[in-house]
């Protein structure tokens, strides 16, 4: 009887009996997990001390920061949370959040059908397609400083390209970085042109995963390209098009080197969302307090938009 | 009535050659069997007749209608995949109502249609399931619910028994051809299994590199085979070919190896004689006859008794040949002994053309 039970596959024991002797058995099999074990432990530390280093610690100082008073680097005086309220208090918070909302949706909507357009065009036999893949993928080789410092020039109000080219065609001048709407409305394009390749490229490698035979099995049952897209090709990549919404979403509303490097989040404050706000609260005004206030908040908005894309677009029933 | 017709059909991918000029038609409500080694063009041919590939030149009438310009949705057509092609993310019941909402048929007319097709092939309690929830063998089920919901003109299979072990596949055979039978629909069955299409098919076409070698009944294909590869192809084991010449003497007629072993042959008009020819028989068609002088001597170098059957491998002079026995044998490997063939069972073939030789009687 003993030997049958020490067996792991033999379940047959009364409800009752098994309950009570659950823990026992429970012990039985599972020590080697709970052993500490050397080898293992050698092997898994690396990983978790850069873990803590480089994730946890960093959330953690900040939140103890946060709750600070600072002078420079140093923490003068524990004010609780005294630096939320008055983040949420002053005017530019609400100003950079509405900024960030724009800046981030508004290259959402642009980048998401752009690349997926793109990657459906890239999946055919367009002509001279390597040409073109490489054409589409050329943004996401230079870095945000240099694409900031390319459109900073193209765009400049004094001698740029594209300032030039607008004034011939439009008869006047257009303030393309100097006036706050428009210099939203430039960043806007800026960003999208900066990020659309890894979008566009992770959609085609999705979307070519597709197996032809689904294609021709719609053809045959008289599906059109609109119902081909709607019926194959969009659930097919829907999770990919999950982790690129994430990545675009998180991406854009963490964006700090592109805004600052192009507009410095000015004119007015007119592009400087919460991103660059940390980054001007911590090291323009060496607030660095209420820098690490604003970065939490950032980090819990970011664990929130996760967390809607994550449970909005997971098919049911996975 | 002829319920889909090819004639000329040539395909092209880009400047190779691939489909030389294929014509054979097929009478309505008939299962036709498209057979052939891999590569010969059977998928290729079937795509044109779907219409997922276009038709270099020649024609494909699916009923009345030239159809080589109509899309595949316009064509009263439906297809299984080898590997199903079943949407993912559809349930079984939206995988087979697809062509029809497709159709903008009603949604509770397209229900009816679903249940009717499931009932049929016993898929009702799977209706709700997703394709990854199934079996191999019910997914091969639900692709054929698909083709089955529309009613179209005509069938297409693509080696849809493929993907299913030794057991599914024969019994899915039984199952597609009762269906066949039932809906009177004619049927294209592409495979490359001559089992498969010997026990399926009213009618097989047999091809090779991108032609027809024959067309014909599968006892008329596996009787009177028109070639050589033909011969071969059709039957399994398959049949046995030594290479001679037809001589005479007055023992009678005789095809004589390059090695000098006489085998066996009917009285033979003298302008044959000297003839070079391929002599076949198929395996079964032997017969141990170790005591006979005239029979043919051999030398055992293989013994397969699978129960039922045994299956001997003999060498005849240089060639070597099977023998299929359905009576166990006392045979070891490395015994001499003699077999004998019924003369009206061996084929003969012209063995510079490969072509069928007929050679008439002589009374
Ligand atoms: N898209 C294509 N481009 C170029 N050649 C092709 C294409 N599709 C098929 N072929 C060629 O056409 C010939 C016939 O191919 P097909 O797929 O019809 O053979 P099959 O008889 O179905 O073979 P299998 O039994 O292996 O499925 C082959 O030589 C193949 O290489
Ligand atoms: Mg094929």
């Amino acid at each position: 009887m003993s030997g049958l039970a020490d067996s792991p596959s033999v379940q047959i024991v009364p409800a009752d009996e098994g309950a009570a002797r659950a823990p026992v058995r429970r012990r039985r099999r599972w020590p080697p997990t709970l052993r500490f074990d050397p080898m293992a432990t050698l092997f898994i530390a690396p990983a978790i001390v850069i873990v803590f280093l480089v994730s946890i610690y960093p959330v953690f100082d900040a939140a103890v920061l946060s709750l600070h008073r600072t002078a420079y680097a140093q923490k003068v005086a524990f004010v609780g949370l005294d630096n939320f309220v008055a983040l949420f208090s002053a005017r530019g918070f609400w100003n950079s959040a509405v900024n960030a909302l724009i800046f981030t949706t508004g290259s959402l909507v642009l980048v998401v059908p752009l690349s997926l357009g793109l990657a459906l065009l890239l999946d055919r036999n367009v002509p001279f397609r390597s040409v073109t893949r490489t054409v589409v993928v050329l943004p996401w080789v230079m870095s945000q400083t240099v694409v900031a410092l390319l459109w900073a020039w193209l765009l400049n109000g004094d001698f740029g390209p594209l300032t030039f080219l607008a004034e011939q065609m439009l008869g006047h001048r257009p303030a393309f970085l100097s006036d706050p709407t428009s210099a939203m409305a430039s960043l806007v394009v800026v960003n999208v042109w900066a990020s659309y390749p890894q979008a566009t490229l992770l959609l085609l490698a999705a979307v070519q995963t597709i197996p032809q035979e689904l294609y021709e099995s719609a053809e045959v049952d008289g599906a059109g390209w609109r119902a081909r897209l709607v019926h194959i090709t969009l659930p097919m990549i829907k999770p990919t098009f999950l982790v690129v919404l994430i990545q675009l979403t998180l991406l854009y509303f963490n964006m700090v080197t592109l805004i600052y490097t192009l507009t410095g989040g000015g004119p007015l404050g007119g592009t400087e969302t919460l991103a660059v706000g940390v980054m001007k609260t911590s090291f323009e005004d060496w607030n660095l307090g209420r820098g690490a206030a604003l970065g939490l908040i950032i980090t819990a908005v970011n664990l929130l938009i996760s967390l809607v894309y994550v449970k909005t677009l997971r098919p049911a029933g996975k | 009535m002829t319920a889909l017709s090819l004639d000329r059909v040539r395909k092209s991918f880009r400047s190779l050659e691939v489909m030389h000029g294929v014509s054979f038609d097929i009478e309505d409500g008939a299962f036709v069997a498209l057979v052939g080694p891999s590569g010969c063009g059977k998928s290729t041919l079937l795509r044109m007749i779907a219409g997922l590939e276009t038709v270099t030149s020649g024609e494909i009438r699916i009923g009345e209608r030239v159809v080589n310009d109509l899309p595949p949705k316009d064509r009263d057509i439906s297809m299984v995949f080898q590997n199903y092609a079943l949407y993912p993310h559809k349930t079984v019941a939206e995988n087979m109502g697809f062509a029809l909402k497709m159709r903008g048929v009603a949604a509770t007319e397209i229900e009816a249609h679903v249940a009717r097709a499931a009932d049929i092939l016993g898929l009702t309690p799977l209706l709700g399931r997703f394709p990854r929830e199934l079996s191999g063998g019910q997914r091969q089920r639900v692709a054929m619910g698909r083709a089955i919901v529309r009613d179209p003109q005509v069938f297409l299979f693509d080696e849809p028994l493929s993907n299913l072990d030794a057991k599914l596949r024969v019994q899915m055979r039984g199952e597609i051809k009762a269906l066949q039978r039932r809906l009177c629909t004619t049927t294209v069955y592409v495979t490359h299994d001559q089992i498969e299409a010997m026990t399926m098919a009213d009618k097989i076409v047999v091809m090779r590199d991108g032609r027809v070698e024959q067309v014909g009944r599968p006892l008329d294909l596996y009787d009177r085979p028109d070639n050589l590869f033909v011969a071969g192809f059709i039957g399994s084991p398959a049949m046995n070919f030594v290479a001679g010449r037809i001589g005479a003497d007055d023992a009678g007629s005789h095809v004589t190896t390059d090695d000098g072993v006489r085998l066996p042959l009917s009285r033979t008009p003298a302008p044959f004689v000297g003839h070079r020819v391929v002599w076949g028989v198929r395996p079964e068609h032997f017969a141990l006859a170790a005591a006979d002088p005239v029979a043919i001597p051999v030398t055992v170098t293989g013994v397969e008794p699978t129960g039922s059957e045994t299956l001997v491998a003999v060498r005849v002079g240089a060639a070597s040949m099977t023998v299929l026995l359905r009576d166990r044998t006392g045979l070891n490997v490395g015994d001499a002994s003699r077999i004998t063939v019924s003369p009206r069972l061996i084929h003969l073939f012209d063995e510079a053309t490969g072509d069928r030789l007929d050679i008439p009687p002589l009374s």
